[in-house]
């Protein structure tokens, strides 16, 4: 498939006009011996270091060295050299890293720095004839009446309705896609089966199944408007917030950590996931979503949800630890404009950040004037002690009360005075260039005069005499505004086309996030151009657009045609012959094998689950487990997809991969793979498993013991129909032979295949284990079995200094049980952890250190009795450890550790013995704090007998069916 | 279209079964034939299928368009030219390795212990420090003559096959933004990584195992964990398969409820007997018996992946070689010895054998003096993870050479970055250095026996044949037959590149 670019080529302006006044100037510096030192000394320098990016192949910054006069025109930051005055010269700035920093890589070295000043100083010497006559390129982007001709610059016109006589014809939307086709002698399809067409809307809209009864409802409605009731309902109903969010989640790269080495979490972030479930469900006007998003802090009377939607601004990764400061911040908001060009004006304008856009006529200059709306935020991880306009800023970013109670993230103004924006030229931070004042997209405003807005700020420049009060507050209102007005030509155009792009598995506009010319054109300029004032006429309300989209005969079509004619004329079915078949997206997968075990979890909102994901993931962090708690309860787990928190460096592996966008940076489609670990997952994980066997039990309850009715409940739940004669067949034939097989396995294969099926290890909440089968006592304590070197460390609490108090159980086995005190990097593995340990063993009291190994630091001979409950009480500071048993008042152990461990964890382990721990109490800095032990009580369906594995089986792979994952 | 068949088709199954070898695929062959005609026929000619479609990646699977067709995207697709090296294998020193206690001896520091400079140890720090000298000893060998420390005595001996680099340079003195870099060009996060843009341009030769595989330490990943071999914007298809020596050798490979290989074989059977019957009226769609055709591919995955990790084929000499029987030492705390690097090296001969594009082992994990992160003391550092990767390192070296794989296949060695040349802390540590530091490569059409660039005489910083690592990520894709400045995928607006928009440049002199 070729994608249909048009090459706009910057217009590179070489200057005429060759003579320069250095030729001219009578060199006094050029004396024999100016020349030899600059030939010695000064140009092997300026050859080694500078010519790469500042010579003939390359001028970075418009910028020669290789020649005198090219030096003394300068690029975009001004004249490199004055003769004579090494202190005004750019040159020796730069290498001496004040202003500028070159070379960028690596500092020159003391006495090439004295060098060249030396030479500048003598009047930049230079040898005549050696020089070329040279002029630095000039690159400038003019904006011709050509380039504002793009189609997507255009004015939205409102297109006359095409006659839709003689096709079938629901509304205007048909009209236009029939004269498309009728113009390549093509017709459209005959409208879907019921069945079909209910699935087809309801995963669109919601993301989930029909349930068989109301496929069966909707199938025998006959009424005319059947149809338009069943998308009226699903638009009212909460989950089409909860699916459509999730597209506006990837647009704008959402994610509720920071990326990289920590990948901490950005706290309150959900707020912002929530916001957007919201508003698409209140159906809150878009363009007053963008101006939320942009400028809610801006918005008077303040509503906690304008100030939530400014979270936008603190979605993107960040780097904690930056190598450079300057460019990081530079990077920082690079993310944010690129983001908010591609995801609101389809434009990527992010691409003219280091030079003229290559293929729009974007020039670096709109991309600065762009970014100087954004330029006085307080970015994220700033650590100001400032509070300005009622906004905390704390070390990860800005946090906001809200009026509801809690805090959420937000966009924060510095209160200073906005400081210059400036073109940073190659995009570097280090060379910033010229000046530039917050402005519009050139090629997209129809005059000068309407480029340059007013700013807020202006005013009280001319009436203030205090300059420094200037503040920038307003600016991001005056670009919210900008971007959200039914007179840009593209933010109307491209939202249409995002909601098109879903409901037809193709944008009208095939790259939804580029209306520019790498992007491919419109298939129907005219029904985009329809859609788009639709919207405005419809006070931007999205659901008003679905309902047209989705009522019309174009959507209800068949996608199960096979026409011959159409496949040669339109094998990509740009032009809509027939719907589209479409896989569902990872997260509706996920969701809809949920419904039909009937395991959903319908609760909304909050910070978000985190889905068990198996111990050999995890072991891929450099702190496994870190960032991942383990303490949402299965049933919780069993929400939807959409409240998983997001974090950047950890995904749920059936998700990603099954193509989820990935959280870095802007996606406008999923890709779509099919590869074999998908169908490993679907198969053979522990979701699966459980999910296939809620399923069986589900079916059980509905159909009983009888295989037929069982194989017909299975399709219902699964595919919403009966099984046809021969899927009957394939499938009746199928349980046989897994029941026989179930009964001819070796009884050890099925005690196998039970115990790691029930899971009789229950999962402690907020805690991990680490080996040992850990069981819940009534009493609230935890037990474990013997077994070498369990361990259970909570996930949270770290300890330093502090006591730790604990009531420990010895049971029977004549091993040691004990606290863990500081633990790191704990793994399953007799010794495989970094952790004091304070135990108790029938005949003794001890502390000892883990290091991966095991050393007795001190033991002391104590009768301890089996079967009674203990008191443990250790106190930390520094390397010394104090432990007293059973209420001591004395400390039996005082040992003062050379070495001491770092802060770590809290933890309990065992080796041989069967053993309990209660009641752990922390107390540091006079704060006590309890680690609770409560169980996961959701518990897993246990499935017994060849007949249950079996149907278990089945409704398995039911749901891995192509039917089960593809919509018509 | 031919009508169902009437009777059980499993029955048949068990019978070819026993039959002959290639009776599964002629099963299915059949099958596909008497339910759904032509379409799955097509795709069971099962090379035949992937190659039709091996216009790959830059088609459809990149726009994500699903309408017209499906593209396999790991499809084998042609080089841009004639390549060195079909395979790499990268030996990822996760932590940061020094080079002035491996291969780059400076008899200037060595001289000079104990001065006072000042040096930038974080970006524009300048810091009065002191010089550290190499505990090491150092000496030439082989034909070369290139020098090498004694902390790895078997590796040097396979200098005269081994190139040094001595002249790299990257941009970030920190480990996460540094570790994204050398796998994705970028200090940002959300790039594809290296084997993400091999297995993009040239596709997997192997299609029933992963084409990018990672494996890891036992003391933990490294940081940023999967971020390291994510595939970025591209499909998640090209991502890295952590594949692991212990359990399950990939997710979710093997069934958890006791199930049978039988009946897994049984299961994809009849779910692809199920699926026909969804195929037969919707006529155009391709991605149908693709689907299809992956559970069969992952079914092969089950027997192939393990196969694979299956060392018990393998003779006890070379066993031995790739120090794999080694006992943990007791020298200190974290050091594991050679046998689990010796198992992953092996295992990664084994890989490279049966076709697999790109296979990296990081060794170190967590933090600190678990890996080559030697701040808390080099000498130990050295103590620790040295001995890890010597042995098994020289071992595959030997190995690939006696079985003419060596050619084909190309070594690379390093980490993050460097060290600095002055102390840290009260243990002889050193601090991070990305201003200059070394790698090696090995095989795979690079010279053998030569050093290339130098840094500064103190081992600071790069100075002479200077390289930023885009240079070497150009010279190894160069290697593998592609130009970096035409292996380009479309996102954004923008081709990007592994080198990304700076100009890089194929380091010609290491070339053969």
């Amino acid at each position: 498939m070729s994608r249909l670019v048009i090459f706009i080529l910057s217009v590179v302006g070489m200057a005429a006009g060759g003579a320069t006044s250095a030729a001219e100037e009578p060199a006094k510096a050029d004396t024999l011996e100016g020349i030899q030192f600059f030939e010695n000394k000064v140009r092997p320098i300026l050859v080694e270091n500078c010519h790469k990016c500042h010579g003939d192949k390359k001028q970075g910054g418009t910028l020669r060295l290789d020649a005198k006069s090219a030096m003394l025109a300068g690029g975009e930051s001004g004249p490199a050299i004055v003769p004579g005055k090494p202190e005004e010269s750019l040159l020796i700035e730069a290498v001496n890293y004040k202003s500028l920093e070159m070379p960028p890589d690596r500092r020159l070295k003391p006495e090439q720095i004295a060098t060249l000043t030396e030479w500048v100083k003598m009047g930049a010497p230079w040898p005549a004839g050696g020089e070329v006559a040279l002029q630095p390129r000039k690159t400038a982007l003019v904006v011709t009446d050509a380039d504002r001709q793009h189609w997507s610059f255009q004015k939205i016109q409102r297109p006359q309705i095409p006659d839709g006589t003689g096709v079938p014809y629901y509304n205007a939307v048909d009209a236009f896609v029939a004269a498309a086709l009728q113009g390549k002698g093509l017709a459209p399809s005959p409208e879907a089966q019921k069945r079909d067409l209910i699935r087809r809307v309801f995963f669109d809209l919601i993301g989930l199944p029909p349930t068989g009864d109301e496929i069966v409802a909707f199938t025998a409605d006959s009424a005319p408007d059947a149809f338009e009731r069943l998308v009226e309902r699903l638009l009212a109903s909460p989950r089409y917030g909860e699916r459509w969010s999730r597209h506006w989640l990837d647009v704008v790269r959402f994610a509720q950590s920071n990326g990289l080495e920590r990948d901490d979490e950005k706290p309150n972030a959900w707020r912002y996931r929530d916001y957007v479930i919201r508003a698409l469900n209140r159906d809150k006007p878009y363009d007053q979503f963008l101006r939320e998003q942009l400028a809610g802090d801006e918005i008077t009377p303040l509503t906690d949800d304008a100030i939530t939607a400014t979270a936008y601004y603190r979605l993107g990764v960040w780097d904690d630890e930056p190598d450079d400061g300057k460019q990081a911040k530079a990077d920082e908001l690079d993310d944010i404009v690129s983001t908010t060009s591609t995801a609101m004006l389809g434009l990527t304008i992010g691409c003219a950040r280091c030079h003229d856009h290559k293929f729009d006529p974007i020039a670096q200059e709109d991309y600065y004037s762009l970014t100087a709306f954004f330029q006085n935020i307080e970015l994220y991880g700033k650590t100001p002690d400032i509070v300005a306009g009622g906004v905390q800023v704390n070390k990860e970013g800005a946090f906001r009360d809200l009026q509801s109670g809690g805090q959420t993230l937000a966009v924060a103004e510095k209160k200073d005075p906005p400081p210059k924006s400036r073109i940073l030229v190659r995009g570097s931070a280090l060379t910033p260039g010229k000046e530039v004042r917050p402005r519009f997209v050139e090629v997209l405003c129809s005059s000068k005069e309407s480029m340059f807005p007013q700013l807020p700020e202006d005013e009280q420049r001319e009436n203030a005499s205090d300059k420094p009060n200037i503040s920038s507050k307003g600016r991001r209102t005056v670009i919210a505004n900008w971007i959200a007005s039914s007179e840009n030509p593209l933010t109307p155009r491209v939202i249409v086309n995002r909601l098109w792009s879903q409901h037809f598995a193709r944008g009208i506009v095939p790259t939804p996030s580029d209306f520019g010319h790498t992007g491919q054109p419109p298939s129907h300029p005219e029904l985009l151009d329809y859609l788009a004032s639709e919207l405005i006429r419809g006070n931007w309300e999205l659901k008003r657009l679905h309902r047209l989209m989705l009522t019309s005969a174009t959507y209800r079509q068949s996608s199960r045609v096979a026409n011959e004619k159409a496949v040669t004329l339109d094998p990509d079915n740009t032009l809509l012959w027939r719907q589209n078949l479409r896989r569902l997206e990872a997260e509706s997968i996920r969701d809809t094998i949920l419904a039909t075990s009937g395991s959903l979890n319908l609760q909304m909102g909050g910070r978000g689950i985190f889905p068990t994901i198996a111990p050999e993931v995890l072991s891929g962090q450099s702190r496994p487990g870190n960032g991942w708690e383990n303490k949402t309860p299965l049933a919780e787990q069993s929400r939807r997809s959409v409240y998983i928190f997001a974090k950047r460096t950890l995904g749920v592996p059936l998700l990603e991969s099954l193509d989820a966008a990935s959280t870095d940076s802007s996606i406008a489609r999923r890709n779509v793979t099919t590869v074999a670990p998908q169908a490993l997952i679907l198969l053979n994980s522990e979701f699966m498993e459980r999910q296939s066997a809620a399923m069986a039990d589900r079916v059980i309850r509905e159909a009983g013991n009888d295989p037929a009715s069982q194989i017909t409940a299975s399709y219902r739940l699964a595919l919403g129909r009966s099984p046809t004669s021969a899927e009957m067949q394939v499938a009746t034939a199928f349980l046989e032979r897994e029941v026989a097989r179930w009964q001819d396995t070796s009884k050890e294969n099925l005690e196998l295949a039970k115990t790691s099926n029930d899971k009789e290890n229950s999962r402690i909440l907020g805690w991990t284990t680490f080996g040992g089968t850990w069981s819940h006592r009534e009493d609230g304590g935890v037990q474990v079995e013997p077994s070498p070197g369990a361990k259970i460390v909570q996930d949270d609490l770290k300890l330093a200094d502090g006591t730790v108090e604990a009531q420990v159980l010895l049971m029977s086995g004549g091993g040691d049980a004990g606290l863990l005190l500081r633990v790191d990097n704990p793994t399953e593995g007799t010794d495989a952890l970094t952790s004091y340990n304070v135990n108790l063993r029938k005949d003794s009291l001890r502390l000892g250190k883990h290091e991966n190994s095991w050393r007795a630091l001190t033991t002391v001979p104590l009768k301890v009795e089996e079967n009674k409950w203990h008191e443990l009480k250790v106190e930390l500071e520094g390397g010394r450890l104090r432990i007293f048993m059973d209420g001591a008042k004395q400390p039996q152990i005082d040992f003062t550790d050379p070495q001491p461990l770092p802060v770590g964890k809290v933890g309990f382990r065992t080796y041989q013995v069967q053993a309990a721990v209660r009641n752990i109490l922390v107390t540091q800095k006079n704060k006590v704090t309890r680690l609770e032990m409560k169980v996961d009580k959701s518990t897993p369906i246990v499935l017994e007998g060849p007949q249950q594995r079996a149907l278990a089986a089945l409704c398995k792979l039911v749901m891995n069916l192509n039917e089960f994952v593809y919509v018509d | 279209m031919k009508s169902h068949p009437t009777t059980n088709p499993h029955s048949a199954i068990r019978n070819l079964q026993s039959s002959c070898p290639g009776s599964r695929r002629q099963f299915l062959w059949e099958m596909g034939a008497g339910f759904t005609g032509l379409a799955l026929t097509g795709m069971l000619e099962q090379d035949g299928f992937f190659a039709k479609h091996a216009y790959g990646a830059e088609g459809k699977a990149a726009a994500g368009v699903g309408s017209a067709g499906y593209v396999n995207p790991l499809a084998p697709k042609l080089p841009h030219f004639a390549a060195k090296a079909k395979h790499v294998i990268f030996l990822f020193m996760y932590g940061g390795p020094s080079s002035m206690d491996t291969w780059d001896y400076k008899p200037e520091l060595q001289k000079r212990d104990g001065q006072q400079v000042e040096i930038e140890i974080r970006r524009r720090s300048i810091q009065k420090q002191t010089l550290l000298a190499s505990k090491r000893k150092f000496k030439q060998y082989g034909q070369s003559g290139l020098w090498g420390s004694d902390a790895f005595p078997h590796i040097n001996e396979h200098l005269d096959k081994m190139c040094v680099l001595k002249s790299l340079y990257a941009d970030t003195f920190a480990h996460g933004s540094a570790m994204i870099q050398m796998n994705s060009g970028r200090i940002i996060q959300g790039y594809p990584s290296m084997g993400s843009w091999l297995g993009y341009g040239l596709g997997s030769e192997n299609r029933n195992l992963p084409g990018y595989v990672v494996m890891l330490d036992p003391r933990g990943g490294p940081i940023s964990g999967a971020a390291n071999w994510s595939s970025g914007f591209m499909p998640a298809a090209y991502q890295g398969t952590h594949l692991r020596s212990k359990g399950d050798p990939i997710l979710d490979l093997s069934a958890k409820g006791g199930e049978t290989r039988e009946m897994q074989r049984d299961q994809i059977d009849t779910l692809a007997a199920l699926n026909a019957e969804h195929m037969k009226d919707r006529p155009g769609y391709s991605e149908l018996p693709a689907r299809v055709a992956t559970y069969e591919l992952a079914f092969q995955l089950q027997s192939a992946a393990p196969e694979v990790l299956d060392l018990s084929q393998e003779d006890a000499k070379t066993i031995e070689m790739y120090g794999i029987n080694e006992p943990k030492p007791n020298n200190h705390k974290l050091a594991q010895g050679p046998a689990h690097v010796g198992r992953q090296c092996l295992i990664a001969r084994r890989l490279v054998e049966r076709g697999v594009r790109f296979v990296q082992i990081y060794s170190g994990g967590g933090h600190q003096q678990e890996n080559w992160d030697a701040h808390q003391g080099q000498e130990e550092n050295l103590l620790i993870h040295a001995p890890e990767i010597d042995k098994p390192i020289a071992a595959l070296m030997t190995d690939l050479a006696q079985r003419g794989l060596l050619e084909e296949t190309l070594i690379v060695w390093g980490g993050e970055f460097g060290r600095q040349p002055v102390s840290q802390g009260t243990n002889g540590g050193r601090d991070h250095n990305p201003k200059g530091f070394l790698y090696w490569m090995a095989g795979g059409g690079v010279k053998g026996g030569i050093s290339h660039g130098e840094l500064d005489e103190l081992g600071h910083e790069a100075q002479v044949d200077r390289h930023h690592i885009r240079d070497l990520h150009a010279t190894i894709l160069h290697l593998m037959g592609l130009d970096h400045t035409r292996l380009t995928y479309f996102y954004g607006g923008l081709n990007h590149k592994l080198t990304s928009v700076q100009e890089a440049n194929v380091i010609q002199e290491v070339i053969a």
